[in-house]
């Protein structure tokens, strides 16, 4: 079972967002947090390294929250 | 003709006119740590409107001259990296042949490739030398974007910058020679950047392409080598953006030194982006070994383990 909180750890070990992870609300979308497009394409990256699963755009657009991120994962394992 | 082919001089092109992205990052609604810590390009050179690829080669060859003592007479073969020739027919070492009026014995031909050109570029040019039996080979890179882009378009407005090289190859005196190469073409990706009425980038793509493809190929090659990070002088990573630089860079291990990001007064220059860099260490002739790697366009990449050869006494 995946938590956001294994999200926040793959972000602060690969340096994304860095200084912002902690203060993360997880039902808030990241953009709106201070993550930029950069932020989100090494996060998404890192999950699929991470999970082994792939985010194709048209998946990875509607994954806006740590919550959705989890809930993707959740389902897929 | 006994020794090996290797880089003398690097002539450089970049427009002196910069436009910057002070402006447009605003419009876009980018934040203000955005231009300098992530896309990493400040400002871009843009060439002179009409100004043309074979017009951009000359001024990287003059450059050029002023670097290396270079007879016309004896250059047997002229090529150049674009994906945008002047014109459709002929190629564009053709002109610059014309233009520089080199000899009747040169062997001169295009190569389409983009970010990754320079790499392919030089195996393919030592390649020909080697078969060929050729002393004296000049390779050009120009593909400026700027007449490309929409302006409006945030994908690509604020990235690309003008800019030419020439790099001189010979078969005697103090130069880089190429050691090894590597290269890949990842299937299904084409898309990522594509042009037809107007350049248009899936920066996304190109970052999951690039994150996924560069780091094994810039560890494959090095361990076919047997040579470790240690052991590389330095690293010229295409200069995509400022954070893919950091991102490939620290995949890969390399220590931040050792992979520097210099484009952020002219931009991603393309396939000229490598040779820019590696100028000043062609012209010093210190660091022993050094590791090019382009990216991008196709969605391909390349690697040339480069290593240093001083001159015969």
């Amino acid at each position: 079972m995946t938590t956001p909180d294994d999200i926040i750890k793959i972000m602060k070990d690969a340096g994304i967002a860095r200084g912002k992870c902690d203060a993360l609300d997880h039902d808030k979308p990241l953009d709106e947090q201070g993550l930029d497009s950069y932020d989100r394409m090494s996060l998404l990256f890192e999950v699929e390294q991470s999970f082994n699963v792939e985010l194709p755009n048209e998946i990875a657009k509607d994954l806006k929250t740590l919550n959705d991120l989890v809930a993707f994962l959740n389902k897929t394992d | 003709m006994t020794s090996v082919p290797r880089i003398r001089a690097i002539g450089t092109y970049l427009p002196e006119t910069r436009e910057s992205n002070v402006a447009k990052a605003k419009r876009f609604g980018f934040a203000d740590d955005f231009l300098e810590n992530k896309l990493g390009v400040v400002s871009r050179a843009v060439k002179e409107p009409g100004e043309t690829r074979s017009d951009m080669c000359l001024r990287a060859f003059q450059d050029l001259c002023e670097k290396v003592a270079l007879n016309k007479e004896e250059i047997q073969l002229a090529a150049v990296v674009t994906q945008h020739p002047d014109v459709n027919v002929p190629h564009v070492a053709a002109i610059v042949h014309n233009r520089l009026g080199l000899a009747k014995h040169c062997m001169t031909f295009d190569i389409s490739q983009g970010c990754a050109g320079y790499c392919h570029a030089l195996t393919i040019v030592v390649g020909v030398m080697q078969m060929a039996k050729l002393d004296h080979a000049v390779l050009f890179t120009a593909d400026p974007y700027s007449d490309l882009i929409d302006g409006d378009d945030r994908d690509v407005a604020m990235l690309f910058g003008d800019a030419a090289t020439a790099s001189y190859l010979s078969r005697t005196g103090t130069g880089y020679c190429l050691l090894d190469s590597s290269f890949g073409t990842l299937p299904d990706s084409y898309r990522c950047l594509f042009f037809d009425q107007r350049l248009e980038m899936d920066g996304g793509a190109v970052f999951k392409y690039a994150a996924q493809s560069v780091p094994p190929s810039v560890a494959a090659l090095l361990e076919r080598n047997g040579l470790t990070i240690d052991e590389i002088d330095c690293f010229l990573l295409h200069q995509g953006a400022r954070y893919l630089v950091e991102f490939v860079r620290n995949r890969s291990r390399i220590p931040a030194d050792k992979a520097p990001f210099e484009a952020s007064s002219y931009g991603n220059t393309v396939s000229s982006s490598i040779p820019l860099m590696f100028q000043k260490h062609v012209s010093e002739a210190v660091l022993d070994t050094v590791f090019l790697s382009g990216f991008g366009v196709g969605f391909t990449w390349g690697n040339n383990l480069m290593k240093l050869a001083k001159a015969e006494a």
